[in-house]
């Protein structure tokens, strides 16, 4: 079971950034005013951020990083691991992290590593680069974390148009043998991988019929969900001997309403402790949690310590939670990119 | 628990705000954001999930009862 504990790392400061353009899930098309309702109510997401075709997911978590490194008063040169997790790099090849090494002016000491995930996507980051960073030989390293998973939408599909939604974000780490424990429980079940697919594109069907569009089967997804992020939270409270009144902020990566709400139910988790940033910010993929930290949290990230449970859950089928506490960390105001 | 027909009628019922027109009871006429609904409400009352396939066999709600039946026991 990949349920394991990460010494010696902590989050010094996390920010995001979102596109200006905003998009009214009221101006849908195709749609009846009730059908729209009953979307906006259920789903929770009534605007998203969609961003133009010259922005990458790679142009926000940039913007979001050297924000965040100006606050920090970081030397780029001490900075010596970069990851980069996103499903909508700049290209097929290279990856996007080396591109973002070199626009940040990182030294070549500077390692990168690209990970293709999505919804888990940020709990799988924070867990990769910790464990690099936990034996102390890196001593500072960037996650960004972001998608523009609107560029993969078809617009005329409303099983997904509605739901989507770009972001990009960056979390500074730093080495601290002081620093409390951070606790994982990752998952996966790869038989699920058609729930959510681009089928097109990629090396096994390289023609691009129609486009390279995101499928999404929600029901399956749904189910998947329902039956197992609660266990593989309830496995992370327990394996960090905590109990569920100790934490401050449950933030579940942002799906939908309607299902977010009844994990939280099934929990008895107070409605106080999950907040929420689908009504202005929709999915942005694996960008969920840091934005909803940011957006939310921001003020009191900056002044007091929190621990915060994270969980992602989605395409793949991945899933994942971490217990993690921040202290006074530095969290910049969300940036908007023309 | 028993999961009596009229209860599980009532629960099904009770999602859907009565000025929308249609039929409740007619599990064919479900748009998805409705089963999705159903599903949660389903899985949060008596445990159980229900699969799409599940949803596809169901023109009712009696018959959607009658697999729930199936899956709880």
């Amino acid at each position: 079971m990949a349920l394991f504990k990460v010494e010696n790392t902590k989050i010094v400061g996390v920010s995001g950034a979102i596109p200006k353009n905003e998009v009214s899930n009221n101006d849908l098309e195709g749609l009846t005013r009730q059908e729209i309702d009953l979307l906006i109510k259920t789903t929770g997401i009534e605007n998203r951020r969609v961003a133009n075709n010259a922005i990458c997911a790679s142009d926000l978590c940039f913007s979001a990083a050297e924000k965040l490194l100006e606050e920090l008063q970081w030397d780029k040169n001490e900075i010596e691991v970069l990851v980069f997790v996103t499903q909508t790099p700049d290209y097929p090849i290279p990856g996007t992290s080396m591109i973002l090494q070199d626009r940040l002016d990182l030294p070549k000491s500077c390692m990168t590593i690209d990970i293709n995930q999505g919804c888990a996507g940020y709990v799988y980051g924070l867990s990769v680069i910790t464990s690099m960073m936990s034996s102390g030989g890196i001593k500072k390293g960037l996650l960004l974390v972001g998608d523009t998973i609107t560029k993969l939408i078809d617009k005329g599909d409303n099983s997904v148009a509605p739901i989507f939604s770009d972001a990009g974000t960056a979390t500074a780490i730093q080495f601290d043998s002081s620093a409390e424990e951070m606790v994982f429980n990752l998952q996966t079940d790869g038989s699920g991988f058609e729930a959510i697919i681009v089928k097109e594109g990629g090396a096994r069907n390289q023609k691009i019929e129609g486009g390279n569009k995101m499928r999404m089967r929600g029901h399956d997804i749904f189910a998947f969900a329902l039956k197992e992020v609660l266990p593989n939270i309830n496995s992370v409270i327990e394996h960090a001997d905590a109990n569920k009144d100790q934490i401050d902020y449950y933030i579940f990566h942002q799906a939908n309403k309607l299902l977010n709400e009844s994990i939280r139910r099934k929990m008895r988790i107070d409605s106080s402790k999950v907040p929420y940033t689908l009504n202005k910010y929709g999915n942005t993929s694996c960008a969920t949690i840091p934005l909803t930290l940011v957006s939310e949290l921001s003020e009191e990230a900056r002044n007091k310590a929190l621990n915060l449970l994270i969980s992602g859950f989605g395409v793949g089928l991945s899933w994942g939670s971490a217990l993690v506490k921040i202290s006074d960390i530095v969290c910049p105001e969300l940036i908007e990119e023309e | 628990m028993e999961i009596n027909f009229p209860e599980f009628e009532n629960i099904i019922k009770d999602l859907f705000d009565p000025e929308i027109s249609f039929d409740p009871s007619i599990v064919e006429s479900w748009s998805s954001m409705q089963s999705l609904i159903v599903v949660s409400a389903i899985d949060e009352h008596y445990n159980v999930l229900l699969s799409h396939p599940d949803l596809k066999a169901a023109k009712t709600i009696q018959d959607l009862h009658s697999i729930l039946l199936k899956k709880y026991s």
